[in-house]
């Protein structure tokens, strides 16, 4: 699994095709992940397409309710869309 | 803050010093309200030479630490009280957070940018908490927590 060298693209790609985020831009892009309606997580991905810093890249799975390798399987697509929401649903009251 | 330094002053290998969170640039400074006490014109940067109460001058070497930086104003906003933000080093950038608030993060080449960027992301969150109510508890409770210290200009 590759943990390090995701860029911008790859996340915000893997955001808006598998998870159906729709961002806005200020400084970063935001948009929010909705279960049964519900706005559950936001995430935030820099500007840019350098590959995303370690840190902020965990941060950035932070905001997912996932770890740093969770993450990485989510842009890599290993994890569906389903298995995701169900991740979410274990790890957040959503109602 | 602490801030741990290294001076290779004669006796004083390891010297642990309290500097003020602006010992690092003006430009650091400038990110916060007008009203933040800067108390050093010009902070004491890698290579300055310092000295400390039982030793000669050395020179400074900072090891990269988190800063701790005052946010006293958003970008359209006020703040009722200062939030503390935390800025690290993040590779070749850095990165600014707020352990009050894990949800938002600022990226930056800078501290400053890094800073700003944090800033806005934490406007702009409050923005989107404002405009709906479909939110799940946490970001309700947040969005009330938010309310509490921020305020129109």
């Amino acid at each position: 699994m590759k943990t390090r060298g995701f860029n911008s693209d790859d996340v915000h790609r893997c955001c808006t095709g598998k998870l159906k985020v729709v961002f806005r831009s200020r400084k970063h892009h935001n948009g929010w992940f909705r279960v049964d309606g519900k706005k559950v997580c936001r995430i935030t991905i820099p500007m840019g397409h350098k590959p995303l810093p370690e840190k902020t890249f965990v941060s950035m799975a932070t905001q997912l309710l996932l770890s740093r390798d969770e993450m990485a399987s989510l842009v890599e697509c290993t994890i569906t869309r389903d298995a995701y929401t169900q991740m979410v649903r274990e790890r957040k009251p959503v109602a | 803050m602490q801030t741990r330094v290294q001076c290779d002053g004669v006796g004083d290998t390891d010297a642990v010093a309290k500097l003020p969170v602006w010992f690092m640039t003006d430009a650091v400074a400038s990110a916060v309200t007008e009203a933040a006490p800067v108390r050093y014109s010009r902070g004491l940067l890698d290579g300055d030479k310092c000295a400390s109460s039982t030793t000669s001058i050395g020179v400074i070497h900072m090891v990269p630490q988190v800063l701790q930086v005052p946010i006293n104003r958003l970008v359209t906003y006020s703040l009722r009280k200062p939030i503390a933000c935390m800025v690290e080093p993040d590779d070749d950038e850095w990165l600014a957070q707020v352990p009050d608030i894990p949800q938002v993060f600022g990226l930056g080449k800078t501290t400053t940018l890094a800073v700003q960027a944090l800033m806005d992301e934490i406007e702009s969150l409050y923005d989107d908490l404002l405009e709906s109510d479909d939110f799940t508890p946490d970001w309700l409770a947040l969005r009330s927590y938010l309310k509490g210290i921020i305020e129109p200009r």
